[in-house]
């Protein structure tokens, strides 16, 4: 064995705390140690053509590097090994930058802690066995979860790439919250105007199929084979029949609230999503229908021409395969009667940002006018509070939802456009106008006549006053005062936040959500779209509040991932994963049950004992399924389970070298 | 103001933090507290300030400023604080730092007829020790 | 059988009537309530410091000895008191080092398992608004009640807890009841001004002027509340104006004594009730 010893100086980040010269000199005194040095950037070309040059020089068949964390440059060195033939589980790294010299000042102290790390590192590698990655095959099909935005921005750039993609959406209709607004910023673009052309690309698109009115039921598998169980939702209308007439909805007699509108208006119990709904089919609310809950009516089936009511429809469920899942599920915008001080819930005239929007849109509950919900008439000053319940650490949610600030900007001027007469005040605490174009539509806002008043609102309350006003008592910074406005009108921007039952999807699709519940990409960084499932990738607010544009980007770049994949047919497994000797393994199958990726599972060998053939169970590693977290191996009372890359040999090598 | 060369000891910041267990390094300047007290017109320096004082060190201010007495302590910015600061525990910190070095006696001593003597009793209570 | 904690101020205003009027009350509803053996003053303020516990010591008797008397919990009139006693419970359940530090200065230990009520808690919880309405006699049609509560009734909200905090409903629940119309009116929540009465007059005339006037503004006939300071303050508030423009500010008690029938007839029943047994 030949062990080659390389210490990074990482310019100065290890080297002003490790003497790194010194480390490589006492390494080189370890037995099988052949070369050491110390390199002042390993990572570079110069760096690594310095470790094939010691390679091919000294006929090294091992090598250990002592520079910054795995995470980042593992990859690099490994590569290195490959291209001088050598297996790249032959390399070993030791962590002297985050497990040492950022972590301690004291020079002497550090230096013998780096010298114990290599000198550990050189006894794992020591016990280093070959590991092989293998191929497997994909399934050039894609799921992308979720009809909005980024759902059909994905679904169309996977499909334009001529895959097959399942468009999945569990409302009756796809188009996502941006159906729902009136205008985006910052160009004032009719939000229904540049997104139903997407829908309909969406729906006519022959590589997509939309599957509507549904939801994942399961998913197994692993990157490139996934297995999805699907519950397509039994909407009573027949959708190959259903000419989209509307006669059924006209003659309905049920209302109900209707949620597209957040409650401001009302729906009939068959009903279709909005006018641009894509598929422009019907479905029937199973739980407000009078026919299902009584058994009476029945009125739609009756004056159907084309015979599409079927009231015996049942939920169906749909095994599929995929290579890919795109997850662009979305959010909620939080309703805060938890936030009692905002009064909202408690007086019919204070309303979310959303539901402004709705007024606003011409299809929405108010034709496009904004009126006083309490007695329909014309506001004359309007409130904006921003920051209700994001930014708060005490009753809320801690972080920033992002797009408030630009759509209260827009919602000032759109009022001040249409009603000129209207007064808007804005309070704020600070604007995050960061975006292309975001400051000069700020600024368009302020000089249409919005007036930003920074200081957080404190409590808006009834007046009690004959027109059942509210007073909304506020503070400016500027003027250093307490402010008090008299409002027929408050607008609360509350915050966005993930969809009640993210979490539940989130342990299905085997990937995480942090402590807010949005789902965690791989690398905040470098890898926004990925998550730590291979295969499963992320589009949208289900991520992370963000804009359109932003939305748009990362389904985009989440297809293009997909795209790769499908692309090369094949995906590499990671190698460092469970491995059964099987002659060792007794059959306990203690293992299986530990296993959280459900990866082992027994298997039948015959061997031949004492002149017979027997067959004995032992058990088998599904390794593109496993991912190495060494629950079994710890488990295993034979010591036949094993973690390639992390040997039983090859910790306690590790142990009894220090 | 001229910020001076050294702010609060660390000692002295130390002794605040005994004594409210709580933390302004949060404070984000939204003024919420500002909002809603119902006595910041008569106050020299608003409960936002007060805490943007703290945060900077500058207590000598803060110790020397009309406010501390002129909170009731009704916990309004208490309770509507996003960051969880809770400015009237702040507030009765240096109120307590005022009053334990020194045995400043603000209290005067009248009666005013038909006055609850609750009133007098909280008096007391915050202003003297 | 309740125990009852006057506080200072409503046993030493006994002429306001808010004890006798409660006391009538609660018994013609069938709930007792007795004076504790022995109270001290609880101090009038909850202290914010957290590294004292000298001023917890009287709240901590009053708790302690409704438990050693078999009192079902400790009833009081005062929102100030309520809220201090509320909040030293809260302390003494909760923080290991206060119990700590108070029980080796007593020299006596205390569980926490006292409940502390407030007189209109009671009604609700242990009253309940059906039979409180069916006692009234005489309803209060026309009369438009504003309903003031004092902050130190309504916060913390995490310890105090009993009504929503930014929008609390029970005294107009209990003034509806009584047939009244509760009125809505801007700064229901905001402190009155409370002991600033005392040496800086002008900032709680300020702050209860603001209350009043919204209430006017709001239609109100009369304001009723739980706290002698805050009765003081606001009415006190309105010393310079003319006896026809001023807003009443009784305690809640006095429009209920008047719809269950009148304060003579309630105490007739009472002492009737008691020969009877």
């Amino acid at each position: 064995m030949r062990i080659g010893v390389f210490i990074c100086w990482c310019g100065s980040n290890i080297k002003n705390t490790v003497d790194v010269e010194r480390v490589a000199q006492e390494i080189k005194k370890l037995p099988h140690v052949v070369y050491s040095s110390d390199v002042q950037y390993l990572c570079s070309e110069v760096g690594q053509s310095e470790i094939g040059r010691a390679i091919d020089e000294h006929k090294l068949d091992r090598v250990v590097i002592g520079a910054c964390s795995p995470r980042m440059h593992e990859g690099t060195f490994q590569q290195v090994m490959i291209s001088k033939g050598l297996n790249p589980f032959y390399v070993e790294i030791a962590n002297l930058r985050e497990h040492c010299s950022w972590v301690h000042t004291d020079k002497e102290k550090a230096t013998i802690k780096s010298i114990d790390l290599v000198r550990k590192a050189v006894a794992k590698t020591k016990h280093a066995i070959p590991l092989y990655s293998e191929q497997l095959g994909v399934n050039k099909r894609a799921l992308v979860i979720g009809g909005g935005i980024a759902g059909i921005q994905a679904a169309i750039d996977i499909a334009d790439a001529g895959y097959p993609v399942d468009l999945l959406e569990k409302e009756s209709s796809i188009g996502g919250k941006m159906a729902q607004f009136d205008k985006t910023f910052p160009t004032l673009d009719c939000s229904a105007c540049i997104l139903t052309p997407k829908m309909v690309e969406a729906a006519t698109h022959k590589n997509i199929t939309l599957l509507t009115s549904s939801q994942v039921e399961g998913v197994s598998g692993y990157v490139g084979n996934f297995n999805v169980t699907i519950r397509r939702r039994a909407t009573s209308v027949r959708s190959d029949l259903c000419n989209g007439c509307g006669e059924c909805v006209t003659k309905c007699p049920k209302k109900v609230d209707n949620e597209f509108d957040q409650g401001q208006s009302k729906r009939k119990a068959i009903y279709t999503l909005f006018p641009q709904a894509v598929p422009n089919k019907p479905v029937v609310d199973r739980e407000n229908c009078t026919y299902f809950k009584t058994g009476k009516c029945g009125l739609c089936k009756r004056v159907c021409t084309a015979g599409a009511i079927d009231f015996d429809m049942q939920d169906e469920l749909v095994e599929r395969a995929y290579g890919a899942i795109i997850v662009a599920t979305g959010f909620d915008l939080n309703k805060p009667t938890h936030l009692g001080e905002y009064h909202y819930g408690q007086h019919p005239d204070v309303i979310t940002s959303l539901d402004l929007e709705r007024m606003l849109n011409a299809s929405g509950p108010t034709s496009g006018k904004v009126m006083r919900p309490s007695n329909g008439q014309k506001p004359k000053r309007v409130v904006f509070i921003q920051c209700v319940g994001s930014r708060d650490k005490h009753k809320g949610n801690p972080y920033c939802s992002k797009v408030c600030c630009l759509y209260t900007a827009k919602h000032a001027l759109l009022l001040g456009e249409k009603f000129p007469d209207m007064e808007s005040y804005i309070f704020y605490i600070d604007v995050r106008a960061a975006g292309k174009n975001y400051e000069e539509f700020y600024e368009k806002a302020r000089r249409q006549g919005a007036k930003y008043l920074r200081g957080q609102v404190s409590k808006v309350e009834s007046l009690g006053d004959a027109e059942n006003r509210l007073l909304v008592r506020g503070f400016d910074g500027s003027l250093g005062e307490q402010v008090e406005i008299e409002a027929d009108l408050v607008v609360l921007a509350t915050s966005i936040e993930p969809k009640a039952d993210a979490k539940q999807l989130a342990s299905m699709l085997g990937i995480s959500s942090d402590q807010n519940g949005f789902y965690t990409e791989a690398h905040a960084k470098l890898k926004p779209f990925e998550t730590q499932t291979q295969g499963v990738y992320l589009a949208g607010v289900c991520q992370g509040p963000k804009d359109i544009p932003e939305a748009v980007t990362q389904a985009s770049g989440a297809a293009a991932k997909a795209i790769i994949m499908f692309n090369k047919g094949q995906v590499k497994s990671v190698p460092t994963t469970a491995i059964v000797n099987q002659d060792l393994c007794s059959g306990c199958m203690q293992c299986k049950p530990v296993c959280p990726y459900e990866a082992i599972s027994k298997e039948q060998v015959a061997e031949r004992v004492a002149g017979q053939t027997r067959q004995r169970v032992v058990a088998t590693v599904n390794r593109a399924l496993c991912q190495g977290c060494g629950a079994c191996a710890g488990l295993c009372r034979s010591g036949a389970m094993d973690i390639g890359g992390f040997t039983s040999r090859q910790l306690l090598a590790e142990v009894d070298s220090l | 103001m001229r910020f001076p060369q050294k702010v609060a000891s660390s000692a002295v910041q130390a002794e605040l933090k005994t004594i409210t267990q709580k933390d302004v390094k949060d404070c984000y300047q939204c003024m919420k507290c500002s909002s809603g007290c119902p006595f910041v017109a008569d106050m020299d320096y608003k409960p936002h300030q007060l805490m943007l004082l703290t945060k900077l060190g500058l207590f000598d201010q803060v110790l020397k400023s009309r406010s501390l007495w002129v909170c009731a302590s009704c916990l309004t910015c208490s309770s509507r604080c996003p960051r969880d600061i809770e400015p009237a525990v702040i507030i009765e910190g240096f109120r307590a730092m005022v009053l334990r070095e020194k045995s400043d006696d603000k209290i005067q001593a009248f009666h005013k007829p038909g006055m609850p003597r609750q009133a007098l009793i909280a008096s007391m209570r915050k202003n003297r020790r | 059988m309740l125990g009852y904690y006057p506080g200072c101020t409503v046993r030493a205003q006994k002429d306001d009537g808010f004890e006798r009027e409660s006391m009538a009350i609660l018994a013609t509803l069938g709930i007792p309530a007795l004076d504790l053996s022995e109270w001290e003053c609880c101090g009038a303020v909850y202290p914010l410091t957290k590294d004292e516990y000298a001023p917890l010591l009287s709240s901590v008797r009053a708790l302690k000895r409704t438990g050693e008397e078999n009192r079902q919990g400790l009833l009081t009139l005062c929102s100030a008191c309520y809220h201090v006693l509320k909040r030293v419970n809260n302390r003494m359940q909760n923080d290991e080092v206060a119990k700590k530090r108070v029980e080796s200065y007593m020299g006596a230990s205390y569980d926490g398992s006292t409940k502390v009520y407030h007189l209109i808690e009671v009604l609700q919880d242990l009253v309940g608004l059906d039979r409180l309405k069916a006692s009234v006699v005489k309803p209060l049609t026309g009369e438009k009640i504003a309903c003031y509560y004092g902050c130190l009734f309504l916060r913390p909200k995490e310890v105090m807890g009993l009504v929503d905090a930014e929008n609390p409903q029970l005294m107009e629940k209990i003034v509806e009841a009584m047939g009244a119309t509760a009125v809505t009116y801007a700064y229901r929540t905001d402190c009155c001004g409370a002991f600033h009465s005392f040496q800086k007059e002008q900032l709680s005339q300020n702050a209860s002027q603001r209350i009043i006037l919204a209430a006017k503004a709001a239609g109100a006939t009369q304001m009723v509340t739980a706290c002698p300071l805050c009765k003081y303050n606001l009415e006190h508030c309105q010393k310079d104006l003319a006896l026809k423009d001023r807003l009443p500010v009784r305690y809640i008690t006095a429009p209920m004594v008047e719809a269950m029938g009148g304060l003579t007839a309630l105490e007739q029943g009472e002492s009737a009730r008691q020969t009877a047994n």
